[in-house]
């Protein structure tokens, strides 16, 4: 599409500033004002995808419709704004030049030295533009890991100030800064923000709105410093103040007018401020929740809690529309045994058994379902959970006490869980799982025919 | 233990319930990616109902 906006975020002085959650917030407040919005995520490591990386390291691995292990922050994107996001939404560097040098040894460059500018940063500009072109978008949010500073995203930058050069007033840089407030001195500080842009301006970018996480209010004069040291205007110097849901910073940055400044950069017209009606309402019910419902998360990454996002997010979405709180019980599977399960699961209202893979913890697993299935309490078990719960009931009320699945022991006589007939070969750990969306057909009288045909 | 949900397709079983129990489903599936602010998983709701409910769902 020809008219389609680019707006790209970077962040600069720490980690974890919450792009992801900024990114997904702005396209937020578009949708709601009837523009098509899609969210990219470039990951500035050299994995392909994120499906080998471990938990501990990178969050949970998010898996699209189409069968794409990405990021987690497309989790956020999608819980956002309630469509579907897929492999093109989040490009790694080593995706990258993964495609880079397949051309290469295709003999795509005819000879020619094949180097970071301009191939790889062709690469990256080509990655940017699909995502508009291909499916008619009127704005494409891309979101650059990583800090400015770093090795990593060199690259990235670069071809973020060449896309601005060439697209002009249809693309746009938001800088995503910290302002902290040192206690001793009871002072906000501007100059890790200006160190920051300094160091954009440095690789030939200069950003067109800066967005400043802080714990506390930013009075006039603060933002008139920002902007006069990082050359932006004075309304576009915007404040993200920490609050208790990451589901309350869309209308923080409805009322910071984000979306205005962004639109008018952008040069499209800005009629009426949406609503938000349906957003709001949630928000209500979220904060007015009195009473708590108590989860048990079982599984073997509950030491960090990114680990399992999409499901703390999951429930916290259906506590809301029930009226409670959800305070979850991590258990860590490792740790239980047949002496302490009773006293690790109690005063549980509910148990899950969480997604994972390989032998550690797995017994945990078991003696977490056996409790569930002995004491009446709702279990949900997914993906491997669901195999526990499978094993669990072959062994233990269906007296095959060796039952197991394949993939634990291949050995096994009594194979409740068996390998699929196109992966009994597979050896290689990347990229060759099961993945994505397909159909499944309900019995009738099932909990979940129940679940879906219910109104909520 | 019933297999209540299949893939049409292949023949695996998605879904597996225990129709004796309060609430016990498993789901070879991944709800949680589905589950959004405006749109929260039915898999999800069902379980939150089941764990706050005092009775036992026939």
């Amino acid at each position: 599409m020809p008219d389609t906006r680019y707006v790209f975020v970077t962040g600069g002085v720490a980690s974890s500033l919450g792009k992801g959650i900024i990114s997904a917030s702005l396209a937020k407040l578009l949708q709601a004002r009837g523009y098509k919005v899609t969210i990219q995520k470039l990951d500035p490591y050299l994995n392909v995808d994120p499906g080998t990386l471990n938990p501990y390291e990178h969050g949970e691995c998010y898996v699209t419709e189409d069968g794409a292990e990405t990021d987690l922050d497309l989790g956020h994107y999608e819980r956002f704004l309630n469509v579907p996001t897929s492999q093109a939404n989040n490009v790694t560097t080593g995706r990258i030049y993964q495609n880079v040098i397949n051309k290469e040894r295709r003999g795509d460059f005819l000879g020619k030295t094949v180097q970071i500018v301009p191939h790889i940063t062709d690469e990256i500009k080509r990655n940017i533009k699909l995502l508009g072109n291909k499916h008619r978008f009127d704005v494409v949010i891309t979101e650059i890991g990583g800090t400015v500073g770093d090795i990593e995203s060199l690259p990235y930058i670069e071809a973020v100030r060449q896309l601005k050069w060439e697209l002009g007033s249809r693309a746009l840089v938001i800088h995503l800064t910290l302002v902290p407030y040192l206690a001793a001195s009871g002072e906000l500080k501007t100059k890790p923000t200006q160190h920051s842009v300094k160091a954009l301006l440095e690789i030939g970018v200069q950003p067109d709105v800066l967005v400043l996480r802080t714990e506390r209010n930013l009075a006039t004069d603060i933002r008139k410093k920002v902007a006069l040291f990082c050359n932006v205007d004075s309304k576009a110097v915007i404040q993200s103040i920490d609050v208790k849901s990451i589901y309350e910073v869309p209308v923080k940055m409805q009322e910071e007018g984000l979306d205005e400044i962004v639109m008018e950069k952008l040069r499209l017209p800005i009629d009426q401020k949406p609503e938000l009606k349906e957003w709001k309402a949630f928000l209500t019910k979220l904060n007015s929740a009195k009473e708590t419902v108590k989860i048990g998360l079982v599984g073997k990454y509950v030491e960090l809690p990114d680990a399992y996002k999409s499901i703390v997010e999951a429930l916290i979405h259906a506590a809301t529309y029930c009226d409670r709180k959800v305070e979850i019980v991590s258990i860590q599977s490792e740790n239980i045994n047949k002496e302490n399960v009773a006293e690790k699961l109690k005063n549980l209202q509910g148990i899950i058994v969480a997604p994972g893979f390989g032998h550690r913890g797995f017994d945990g697993k078991i003696l977490a379902v056996k409790h569930a299935r002995e004491n009446n309490v709702p279990f949900l078990g997914i993906c491997l959970g669901m195999q526990c719960a499978v094993i669990e009931f072959a062994r233990n009320v269906l007296h095959l006490e060796k039952a197991n699945s394949k993939e634990m022991d291949h050995t096994t006589a009594h194979a409740v869980i068996d390998l699929m007939e196109d992966q009994k070969n597979i050896t290689d750990k990347g990229g060759t799982m099961r993945l994505g969306a397909y159909d499944c057909q309900l019995k009738k009288d099932s909990r979940v025919f129940k679940a879906t045909t219910q109104k909520r | 233990m019933k297999a209540t949900g299949i893939n049409p397709d292949t023949g695996l079983v998605e879904i597996i319930e225990l129709p004796s129990h309060k609430w016990f489903v498993g789901v070879q599936f991944h709800p949680e990616y589905s589950s959004t602010v405006l749109k929260p998983h039915p898999v999800f709701m069902a379980f939150i109902k089941a764990a706050i409910s005092e009775k036992v769902e026939a």
